[in-house]
């Protein structure tokens, strides 16, 4: 982590990111953080990357928008999570745990193993967790969960 | 999971059953949402991996 760290700004850029994923289940585009926040996309921009260095947001590859709201997902992946109210998506099996847990709701996933390709599905229903007999196997320790995100 | 770590030529890392990571999730996520969110210090994070019982060279953050 470099610089002094996330501005009250930047903390309200998070903070506005996390309430729309929240909301509507995927990410505000920088335009609207833009609208939102009375700031410029720009600024906006420079934000995240700050966000990113806080290990906080993980922006788009090419900076276009955000990618990472752990446990929320801005594209599509692997671990569809059905909450009562949307359908989101989760970065990894422990954050399609994560969603359940974050918006303090049920929360299903459907996907399969990264190794066998053997459907399994798990989550939280009627607040209540359920699923397959597996395992989650974490190959990168969370220390250096934020070096490739990405791989993470 | 032995075929893939040589297929893909990973290390093996570590595993955990759901309701570990069910109990970890729940304290690791509780408080995101919050608007005075500020971010977690590594020594928090730790204590929150140390109470679910996840120790070791794997979970070790500080």
């Amino acid at each position: 982590m470099s610089g002094a760290g996330p501005s009250d700004f930047d903390w309200a850029v998070r903070a506005e990111i996390y309430r729309v994923f929240a909301d509507v289940g995927s990410s505000p585009s920088f335009e609207q953080l833009s609208a939102a926040l009375d700031a410029s996309v720009a600024r906006i921009g420079e934000s995240v990357a700050v966000l990113y260095e806080a290990h906080e947001i993980a922006p788009l590859p090419d900076g276009s928008g955000v990618w990472m709201a752990n446990p929320f997902a801005a594209t599509e992946t692997e671990y569809p999570v059905e909450t009562p109210t949307m359908t989101v998506y989760a970065n990894c099996a422990w954050d399609a745990l994560g969603v359940p847990a974050i918006l303090g709701t049920d929360g299903w996933t459907r996907t399969r193993c990264q190794e066998s390709h053997v459907p399994m599905e798990f989550g939280v229903r009627d607040g209540r967790l359920e699923g397959d007999d597996s395992v989650i196997h974490l190959v990168t320790p969370p220390r250096d969960a934020w070096l490739d995100i990405g791989f993470t | 999971m032995d075929a893939w770590l040589e297929r893909t030529g990973h290390k093996r890392g570590a595993t955990i059953d759901l309701a570990q990571m069910w109990a970890l999730v729940q304290p690791w996520y509780a408080d995101r949402l919050a608007p005075e969110w500020r971010g977690r210090s590594a020594q928090e994070a730790q204590a929150i991996m140390d109470d679910v019982g996840l120790t070791g060279e794997f979970w070790r953050l500080v």
